[in-house]
C-alpha cells in the first residue's frame, strides 16, 4: 500500500490542526479549573498560582459522589437496554419485509425530533402519575426511548449494507433469522455496536433537561445537574463550574478511549473472503 | 458493494407462488414484527405517547396548573403570525449550514485522510477530536465566550496579523452572532460526525481500496470512488444528526449568547424553553414543539433524499 | 460454498443481559430508598432553596440552620440547594407533587407565586403570621411583594404567602479613585449631576459606566432605575401592581427609553457592551476601568482584599429631581410553606427563625442585607468588620426599608416582559427600533396580559 509522501505529511498536518483546534477552548476550561474560585470573572487567564484543590472542592460542595453515581445507573442500564432492543429492530427494518415498514422506520426516526423542551413537562406529569416521576427508573426509561430513535435507523442502515452473501450462506446452511442474526452479522457488526455504545452513553451522560425534570420532586441528580451547584442568579463561580465539568467529563471520555481503540482499527476481515 | 439490500431473503429453491410461499412471506413478516416489537413498543409508551398529549395540549392553553382551556387553532395563529417565530426558524436555516454542511465538509476530509493513510499518534488525535462533543456545553460556551469576548484570543490574533478590522465583538454582534454560533456548533459536532463516519469507513474492504490503484487512482479518485460511496449510510445518519442538532441546540444558544443581542441568535428550541419554563403557557410551548418536529421531519427527508439508495 | 465462520456469541449477549438485569435492580432498589429519604416527618424538616451559586448566603444558613437544630432537639434540617433557573423552571413540578418540600422559596411574578397562589399550591400564611406578628415585623411595603390575590390577579394584594428573610437593592458602583482623578468629589444626586459626570470621564477616555447586555439583567435595572428616577415610585408601583392604568407608552416612560439610548449614542457605556454578561461586567469594573456601573447589592463582597476593594462605593441611583429616597429594591425569593407540607407547623418556625432578630445580626455579619434590619444597624455594622462597598451596600439598604421607598423591579409587570425588556433593549441602542417602537413593543407584551387578567 503506497502512499506518497506528500500525502502522507498532509495528512498527518490537517488531522494534528484539527486535533489542535478542537483541545484549544478545552485547554481554556483547565486553566479556568485551576484559578481562584469566587472571582467571578470569566476571563481565562494563567493565575500565578495553580488550585489544584478546587477539584476536590467541588467534588463536596457539589456532592459529585452521589451525582456520578446515578449518572452510572442510568447511562449504562439505558445504554444496554437501547443496544439490546435496536439490534433486532434495526435487523427487522432492513431484513423482513411487513406492512407499514416504512411508516414505522420513519416513526422511530422521528424520535430524533422531537423537542424535548415542549415534552418533557407532560412527560412528567404522565410519569408522576404512574409513579415513574422522581426516580431514576422514569430517567432510564426516557433515555432509552430516546436512544432506541437512533439506535434503530443506525442499525438498520448497518444492516441493510450488510453483505447479501453472508445471509444466503447461512440460510443455505438451513439457519434461521436469530442465528444469521448473532452469529453471522453481529460479529461484523462490532464497530457500529460500540460506535452505537459510544454515542448512547454520551447522551444519556451530558442530557441536562430530562432528568432536571424528571427528577425535580426527589433528591436524586445527575452529574449535569451537579454543575448547578455553581451557577448563581447573576454571578457564576467559573473556576469552580469549570473543575466540576472535568471531573463529570472523564468517566465519558474513558468509556470513549476505552471503546474507541476497539471499534476504530482495522477491518473485521473474514467473512466475506473466499 | 452493491447496495441490494433485498428485504426478506434472496430467492431460494422454493416456489414463490402457491399458498405455501404465501404462508411463509406471512411467517416471515411476523418474525419481523416479532424482532421489532420489543422495540417499538418501548418507544411508543415512553415517547410517543407524551408526543399525542403534547399534540392534543397544543390545542389548549394550559398553566400546568389550573384546568385546560380549548382554544382551539389560536395557539398555531398567533405562531405563525409571530415575525419573532419566524425569524426564528431563519435562523435556524443558518445554524444548519453550519452544523450539517461545514461540519460534514470538514468531517468527509479528514476522513478522507484518516481513512486511507497511516497518521501517528491515531489514537490520540482521535481522541483529542472527539472531546469537543462529550464536554457539556454549559462549559464549552463559557470558553468560547472567552474565546471570543472583545479582548479575547481571537480577536488577539487577528490584530497580532494585522487584521484589526476583522476583530469585533463577535457573540455581541447583530451580524456575526449567529454564524459564530453555528461556528461553535460545527466545532462540537465534528468529533459526533468523525466517530461514525470511521465506523462507515472500517467496514469498507480493502479490495476496493486495492481495485483503485491498480486501476491507477490517486489518493482523490480513492476518495471519490470509494470512501464517499462506502459511508453513503453513515452520511445519511450524521446528516439526520446534525439537523437535528442544529435545531435542538437550546443548551449552547442559553449559555452564549441567551439569544442576543436582540433577538438575532434566538432559535425555536430557545423560545420553547423559554414559554414551557418561564412564561409558562404549555399549550402554547406545545404549539411551537410541535411545529419544530414538523420542521425537522419535513427537512431530514429532504436532505435524506438524495443519499437514499437508488 | 464459502467457509463461513461461526463465532460464539451467546457470551458476551449473556454477559450484556445480566449486567442490564443487575443495573435495573440497582436502579430499581435506588429508586425505592431515594423516595424513603425525601418523605418528610417525624423530625426532618426538608427546605428547598434557590440559593445555588451564593456561596455566602449558602454559607449563612448553613450556620442558621444548625442553630435551628439545636434550638428544636430532634429537627434535622434537610437544606436542598437548587440554582435560582433550576428552581424557577421546577417550582410548578414540585409544588403540585403530593410528596413536596416543608419549606420552598419560590419565585415572585404573575407567573410564579401568582400561578401558584391561584392554583392552591401554597399556605396562606396568615394564622402563622399572628402567631408570630410577622406583620409588625416587616413593614407593609415589604409583605406587600409576597401577597397575591387567590385569584392570581392582584400582585400586592391579597393573602400573604411567604416571607424573605434577606432583601437586596440595586445602585450605583462608583469608582472613587478614578472619580478623584477626574475631579469628582461627591456622588451624583441628580440624573443631571450624574450625567455631567459621565461626561467628564468620557472626555477624560475613562469609561463612564461599565454596561452589558448579553445577560438581560442590567437593561431591566436600567429601565426600572430610570422611570423610577423620573416618575417616583408610583410610576413603577402602577406598573408592576396593574394599577392607575400604567402604560409603557407614558411620559415617564418616554423619558426612561430616551435617555437610554441618548446614554448609548454619547458612548457613555463600555464599547461592545452587548458581548458582556453581568458578572463579567462587573469583573470588568473591579478590575479598576470605569466610573460607575450598575449593581446590585447581591453582588456583594466584592471580590478582592478589603485594601483593594475600599475604593468603590456603593450609592443610589440618583432620581431627576434629587429627593427621597427610593431604588429598585425587593426582598430575596420568600420562603414559603407548599399546601401539601406535611410539616406546616415546624415549617412555620423555621420561617419565623430565619426571619427574626437573631438571624438578622447573622446575615448582616456575612454581608447580606437582613428584611428586618436589627435595631442597631450601626453597632451591628461595625462590629460585622465588612468591608467598606459591604457595608454601603447594607447601610444604604436598611435605610432605603426603613426610610424609604424601595419599589419592585418593572418586568414583574408581566410574564414576557423580561425576555422582551433584554431583547428590544439592544434593537433600541442599535437604533434598529425607534423610541416609540422599544415602547411599543413593552406595551404589546404587557398590555394585552393585563387586559386577560382584568377580564379572565
Amino acid at each position: 500500500m503506497k502512499t506518497t509522501r506528500a500525502h502522507a505529511v498532509t495528512g498527518q498536518l490537517v488531522v494534528t490542526c484539527a486535533a489542535a483546534i478542537a483541545v484549544v477552548p478545552l485547554l481554556g476550561v483547565l486553566i479556568m479549573a485551576l484559578r481562584e474560585p469566587d472571582t467571578r470573572d470569566s476571563t481565562i487567564r494563567l493565575s500565578d498560582s495553580f488550585h489544584f484543590s478546587n477539584f476536590g472542592a467541588v467534588w463536596g460542595l457539589a456532592d459529585l459522589g452521589a451525582a456520578l453515581a446515578s449518572s452510572f445507573t442510568v447511562s449504562i442500564t439505558a445504554t444496554l437496554l437501547t443496544v439490546l432492543l435496536s439490534v433486532p429492530a434495526g435487523y427487522a427494518l432492513a431484513h423482513f419485509r411487513f406492512p407499514l415498514r416504512n411508516t414505522l422506520f420513519v416513526l422511530l426516526l422521528a424520535g430524533l425530533m422531537l423537542p424535548n423542551e415542549s415534552l418533557i413537562i407532560p412527560l412528567y406529569f404522565d410519569f408522576r402519575a404512574v409513579g415513574l416521576a422522581d426516580n431514576l427508573l422514569g430517567v432510564i426509561l426516557v433515555e432509552t426511548a430516546l436512544g432506541l430513535a437512533f439506535g434503530t435507523f443506525w442499525m438498520r442502515s448497518f444492516f441493510r449494507e450488510a453483505s447479501p452473501e453472508i445471509v444466503d450462506a447461512g440460510r443455505m446452511d438451513g439457519a434461521n433469522s436469530f442465528v444469521i442474526l448473532v452469529r453471522l452479522l453481529l460479529p461484523t457488526a462490532v464497530p457500529q455496536l460500540l460506535a452505537l455504545v459510544v454515542l448512547t452513553f454520551v447522551w444519556s451522560w451530558n442530557d441536562l433537561l430530562v432528568p432536571l425534570v424528571m427528577l425535580s420532586g426527589g433528591r436524586q441528580f445527575t452529574a449535569p445537574m451537579a454543575l448547578a451547584a455553581f451557577q448563581g442568579q447573576y454571578a457564576t463561580d467559573y473556576a469552580y463550574l469549570a473543575a466540576a465539568a472535568i471531573l463529570t467529563a472523564l468517566p465519558v471520555v474513558v468509556v470513549y478511549l476505552v471503546l474507541q481503540r476497539s471499534f476504530a482499527q482495522g477491518i473485521t476481515s473474514g467473512a466475506t473472503k473466499g | 458493494m452493491t447496495s441490494s439490500l433485498i428485504a426478506g431473503s434472496r430467492p431460494v429453491p422454493r416456489s414463490e407462488a402457491g399458498p405455501d410461499a404465501r404462508g411463509q412471506r406471512r411467517r416471515t413478516a411476523l418474525v419481523g414484527i416479532g424482532y421489532l416489537a420489543p422495540a417499538l413498543l418501548f418507544y411508543a409508551v415512553f415517547l410517543l405517547v407524551p408526543f399525542f398529549h403534547s399534540v392534543y395540549l397544543s390545542f389548549c392553553s394550559w398553566d400546568g396548573i389550573s384546568p385546560k382551556r380549548w382554544v382551539g387553532l389560536d395557539n398555531y395563529r398567533s405562531i405563525m403570525g409571530s415575525a419573532q417565530y419566524r425569524d426564528a426558524f431563519a435562523h435556524s436555516f443558518v445554524l444548519i449550514g453550519f452544523y450539517t454542511i461545514l461540519t460534514m465538509a470538514v468531517a468527509l476530509v479528514l476522513v478522507g485522510f484518516l481513512g486511507s493513510t497511516k497518521v501517528r499518534g491515531m489514537v490520540l488525535l482521535r481522541a483529542a477530536l472527539f472531546l469537543p462533543y462529550v464536554i457539556t456545553p454549559v462549559v464549552t460556551g463559557v470558553a468560547w465566550r472567552w474565546l471570543l469576548a472583545p479582548d479575547g484570543p481571537v480577536n488577539a490574533v487577528l490584530r497580532a496579523v494585522g487584521l484589526d478590522g476583522w476583530a469585533r465583538a463577535w457573540l455581541g454582534d447583530f451580524d456575526w452572532s449567529l454564524p459564530s454560533v453555528g461556528l461553535i456548533g460545527t466545532w462540537m459536532l465534528l468529533g459526533l460526525a468523525l466517530v461514525l463516519l470511521i465506523a462507515g469507513v472500517q467496514r469498507i474492504p480493502p479490495d476496493l481500496y486495492e481495485a483503485a490503484r491498480l486501476d491507477g487512482a490517486g489518493p482523490v479518485r480513492e476518495f471519490l470512488a470509494v470512501t464517499l460511496p462506502g459511508v453513503r449510510s453513515e452520511v445519511a445518519v450524521v446528516t439526520v444528526l446534525t439537523v437535528t442538532a442544529a435545531l435542538r441546540n437550546f443548551d449552547l444558544i442559553y449559555v452564549t449568547t441567551q439569544g442576543g443581542p436582540g433577538s438575532s441568535t434566538e432559535v425555536p428550541s430557545f423560545l420553547v424553553y423559554q414559554q414551557a419554563f418561564f412564561v409558562g403557557d404549555l399549550g402554547l410551548a406545545s404549539a411551537m414543539g410541535v411545529l419544530l418536529t414538523l420542521l425537522i421531519l419535513v427537512l431530514t427527508m429532504l436532505t435524506l433524499r438524495p443519499w437514499r439508495k437508488g | 460454498m464459502p467457509k463461513i465462520r461461526f463465532r460464539r456469541h451467546f457470551t458476551p449477549l449473556s454477559a450484556a443481559l445480566l449486567a442490564a438485569t443487575l443495573t435495573l435492580a440497582a436502579a430499581a432498589a435506588g429508586c425505592s430508598s431515594g423516595s424513603d429519604a425525601e418523605k418528610s416527618g417525624g423530625g426532618t424538616l426538608v427546605v428547598q432553596n434557590g440559593l445555588g451559586g451564593s456561596t455566602g448566603l449558602l454559607a449563612i444558613y448553613q450556620k442558621l440552620n444548625q442553630q435551628f437544630e439545636s434550638e428544636n432537639p430532634g429537627v434535622k434540617v434537610d437544606f436542598v440547594t437548587k440554582s435560582f433557573d433550576d428552581l424557577a423552571a421546577t417550582s410548578k413540578l414540585q409544588l403540585s407533587g403530593s410528596n413536596p418540600p416543608d419549606v420552598v422559596q419560590v419565585n415572585r411574578g404573575y407567573q410564579a407565586l401568582g400561578a401558584f397562589a391561584k392554583g392552591g399550591l401554597l399556605t396562606d400564611l396568615a394564622d402563622y403570621a399572628k402567631q408570630y406578628g410577622w406583620e409588625t415585623r416587616q413593614s407593609s411595603s415589604q409583605l406587600q411583594l409576597n401577597r397575591h390575590s387567590k385569584d392570581g390577579k392582584l400582585m400586592g394584594d391579597g393573602p400573604l404567602w411567604g416571607l424573605d428573610a434577606t432583601t437586596a437593592w440595586i445602585g450605583l458602583l462608583m469608582n472613587t479613585e478614578v472619580a478623584t482623578k477626574l475631579g469628582i468629589t461627591a456622588e451624583p444626586k441628580t440624573i443631571q449631576e450624574l450625567e455631567s459626570q459621565m461626561q467628564t470621564a468620557k472626555a477624560a477616555g475613562e469609561i463612564p459606566m461599565q454596561f452589558g447586555s448579553a445577560s438581560g439583567e442590567l437593561a431591566a435595572w436600567l429601565l426600572s432605575e430610570l422611570l423610577l428616577a423620573q416618575g417616583g415610585p408610583e410610576a413603577v408601583q402602577n406598573l408592576v401592581f396593574h394599577k392607575g392604568d400604567a402604560t409603557f407608552t407614558s411620559p415617564t416612560a418616554v423619558f426612561a427609553a430616551t435617555t437610554m439610548k441618548s446614554w448609548g449614542d454619547k458612548g457613555f457605556f463600555t464599547p461592545d457592551w452587548t458581548a458582556y454578561k453581568t458578572d463579567q461586567v462587573l469583573a470588568n469594573f473591579t478590575s479598576g476601568k470605569g466610573l460607575f456601573t450598575l449593581t446590585s447589592s447581591r453582588f456583594m463582597p466584592l471580590a478582592g482584599t478589603p485594601e483593594e476593594t475600599k475604593k468603590f462605593k456603593m450609592v443610589f441611583f440618583p432620581s431627576v429631581s434629587g429627593q427621597g429616597v427610593s431604588a429598585v429594591g425587593a426582598g430575596d425569593i420568600p420562603w414559603t410553606i407548599p399546601a401539601k407540607s406535611k410539616n406546616k407547623d415546624l415549617a412555620a418556625k423555621y420561617i419565623d427563625f430565619v426571619t427574626n432578630e437573631k438571624s438578622a445580626e447573622q446575615f448582616l455579619a456575612g454581608g447580606a442585607i437582613p428584611s428586618k434590619p436589627p435595631a442597631d444597624v450601626e453597632t451591628a455594622i461595625t462590629s460585622a468588620n465588612l468591608p467598606a462597598p459591604s457595608q454601603d451596600a447594607v447601610r444604604n439598604g436598611i435605610k432605603l426599608v426603613s426610610d424609604g421607598t424601595p419599589v419592585p423591579y418593572v418586568d414583574w409587570g408581566a410574564p414576557e416582559l423580561y425576555p422582551v425588556i433584554s431583547s428590544s433593549f439592544d434593537k433600541l441602542m442599535s437604533g434598529s427600533l425607534s423610541v416609540d417602537d422599544f415602547l411599543g413593543q413593552l406595551q404589546n407584551a404587557y398590555g394585552p396580559f393585563v387586559k386577560s387578567l382584568q377580564e379572565g
